[in-house]
């Protein structure tokens, strides 16, 4: 019976009833249960007609259940009962409804047969997350919650757009697989691209990512980018750009993440170099690399979510997540370190963590299709995940120079998500069957071979002996407080500065303008009052004798012209 | 907490140890791959030990990469703005 209510219904009725629940114990548990219930419908309930709804003159669909939405509806459900569970202490309002309402839209996204329920819910993913931002209340989490819902809005809209497009074009509202070769799916694209974090599209995760509360970041972290990394799997499979914008991604951020102080920025730069691996995935398009991709999207929500969650609670412990703040919390803070070192060692892709399962699809993925280049930069990215999430996220906070503080070690509740999410992790890494058993395809691969472990150890421990190495030289980035200037520089100093120079340019313009316009007014009125004033020529006073003459000559000239 | 396996390293000579442990698996994992056929999709692979050098060589350019990356780009925390998030503290310890 519960089953004839599509998915993101239970998530957004749970929300508005969350809001009557006094806060307390109870409030903070229900937030935790709906998640749950969620997924057991979604388990146990027949969606083979999906859920239709007549809308205008077109039939909606908001239950399209097949494997690849339903991998991501399963992660989704998971990712948002331990957001939640990780913010059971919260006593308020706005957080548990905007949790709930935030992961029922995007899962609303992921089930969406059509584009229009689609672009409803790709909207409301971003109305609501940006609340998690502005809980933070301070000035500086104000701006940036704008700049995210503006470039959020802004995906929508240029989805309509192309919807729309799509619509005048085809005819039809399917949420289907699209070629990249006209307007409209090309606004799609550009749509999905910003919400995955493009190149060059990428600064609002950034930016906004770190500037969330301790437990909004969480959430946060695990339903935008991935619902566009499924949207692209959905629209755009084996579209070969998608595979250079991915290896793009799995490069650049490396950098930055490196040097950057704010270790949730640091996590925020990891997270998109790991979409880069999804991207590379979706742009090969073979049943192995979608699998790949579907894969890693889901470990990845998984010890992102912990890598989040460990250093969310060193921020709500500490009041500070700056890697030049940070060291030694080991020894009060033991089992958030262990939590900490678990979501390394798995986004580094170590034997019998996730990552390690998830993204060899990718490359294996890569390398029979022969794409050697992008394979390098794979094998390349991967040594770089390991350099900023695997080994300096744990190293500057839990090890390293001692910072002394010493807070309490993390409350229970966090305890608990993060040791449940580790625990996942480590069941992914070891039973990886489970995991393929949910693929979108069949998945025939086995990541337990002697030379993939072999070429993975190899790989990961000369990067960590160059990592010794190099500490020993110290030769390691200093962390200091300090940013690093990102393509965001163009619209937060550049275009603001360009625009306040062209407008006084223009003012400038618009005042000299206005001087020389007044100047020749002043010059013409002169002439005038010079031909027609009292002394000028037009107003001599003449005698009628001269006037008659003046007549009879034209008269002659007239009549002159007339007769020859 | 009591039990903390993470302080047992806090010695020096421990420490030293699990260093000297990890070295010697690094030269296991030099070595195996004299012993081992490995199957391969492209030629560059089969390269003797091709994983180890990538990784030990891709990491310092990352390093140093990122290192001269800062210097073109690095800028004071307010750059943005007096009160941008970079430069403030958790508001509050968060909401207890």
């Amino acid at each position: 019976m519960l089953a004839t209510l599509p998915l993101p219904f239970y998530f957004l009725i749970g929300g508005l009833v969350s809001i009557f629940i006094p806060k307390g114990v109870f409030k903070s548990s229900f937030v935790c249960v709906v998640p749950v219930i969620a997924l057991l419908v979604l388990l146990n309930g027949d969606w083979d007609e999906g859920f239709k709804v007549q809308f205008l003159d077109h039939k909606l669909n908001f239950m399209r259940v097949d494997k690849l939405s339903t991998v991501f509806g399963i992660i989704f459900c998971i990712a948002a009962f331990l957001g939640n569970l990780f913010a059971f202490h919260l006593r308020e309002s706005t957080q548990p409804f905007i949790a709930l309402i935030y992961s029922g839209a995007a899962i609303g996204a992921v089930f969406a047969g059509d584009l229009i329920t689609l672009f409803v819910y790709w909207e409301l993913t971003a109305i609501s997350s940006v609340f998690l931002i502005w809980a933070r209340k301070t000035e500086g989490a104000y701006h940036s919650g704008m700049r995210y819902l503006i470039i959020q809005v802004l995906s929508g809209v240029v989805l309509l757009f192309g919807v729309a497009l799509f619509y005048f074009e085809t005819g039809s509202i399917s949420f289907i697989k699209m070629d990249l070769n006209s307007l409209a799916t090309a606004f799609i694209f550009v749509a999905f691209g910003i919400k995955c974090a493009f190149p060059f599209l990428h600064n609002w995760l950034q930016d906004s990512y770190p500037s969330a509360t301790v437990t909004g970041t969480v959430i946060l972290s695990a339903f935008t980018t991935k619902l566009a990394v499924y949207a692209l799997a959905r629209g755009f499979p084996g579209t070969e750009l998608l595979i250079y914008i991915g290896a793009a991604m799995t490069v650049f951020p490396i950098f930055f993440a490196e040097v950057e102080n704010d270790l949730r920025k640091v996590l925020a730069y990891s997270l998109n170099n790991q979409l880069g691996f999804m991207v590379v995935g979706v742009g090969i398009g073979t049943e192995l690399a979608l699998n790949g991709t579907a894969a890693h999207a889901f470990s990845h929500i998984l010890y992102k979510a912990l890598l989040f969650m460990s250093v969310g609670a060193v921020l709500f412990r500490t009041g500070t997540s700056r890697a030049s703040e940070l060291g030694g919390l080991y020894r009060t803070m033991p089992l958030t370190a262990i939590f900490c070192l678990i979501g390394a060692a798995s986004i580094s892709a170590f034997p019998l963590f996730s990552g390690f399962v998830s993204k060899s699809l990718i490359m294996s993925g890569a390398g029979k299709e022969h794409y050697q280049f992008i394979w390098l930069i794979l094998v390349f990215a991967s040594a770089g995940v390991l350099s900023h999430s695997g080994i300096k996220v744990p190293y500057f906070t839990f090890f390293h120079h001692d910072s002394g503080k010493r807070p309490n070690e993390a409350p229970i509740n966090m305890l608990l998500a993060m040791g449940l999410t580790a625990i996942v992790c480590i069941f992914i890494g070891v039973f990886p069957n489970n995991l393929y058993a949910l693929m979108p395809f069949e998945v025939k691969y086995n990541p337990y071979t002697f030379e993939h472990i072999l070429t993975q150890l190899q790989l990961l421990c000369f990067a960590i002996l160059a990592f010794i190495i190099l500490s020993k030289l110290r030769q390691l980035p200093s962390e200091t407080r300090s940013i690093n200037l990102d393509f965001d520089w163009t619209y937060r100093v550049f275009l603001p500065f360009f625009i306040l120079k062209l407008l006084l340019f223009l003012e400038i313009v618009e005042q000299k303008g206005l001087k020389l316009f007044n100047k020749s007014l002043q010059l013409f009125l002169d002439k005038v009052y010079r031909v027609s004033g009292p002394e000028g020529v037009m107003t001599r006073i003449l005698t009628s004798g001269t006037m008659v003459l003046f007549i009879a000559i034209v008269l002659l000239v007239v009549l002159g012209i007339i007769l020859f | 907490m009591k039990f903390n396996p993470l302080i047992f390293f806090e010695k020096a000579s421990r420490l030293r140890a699990l260093l000297v442990a990890f070295f010697i698996l690094c030269f296991c994992l030099f070595l195996t791959d004299f012993f081992v056929k490995r199957y391969v999709y492209f030629e560059i692979e089969s390269t003797y030990n091709f994983y180890s050098i990538y990784g030990f060589i891709m990491f310092s350019i990352i390093i140093f990469g990122s290192r001269l990356l800062r210097l073109l780009l690095g800028r004071p925390e307010n750059f943005y703005a007096k009160k941008a998030v970079d430069s403030e503290d958790y508001p509050g310890m968060e909401e207890k």
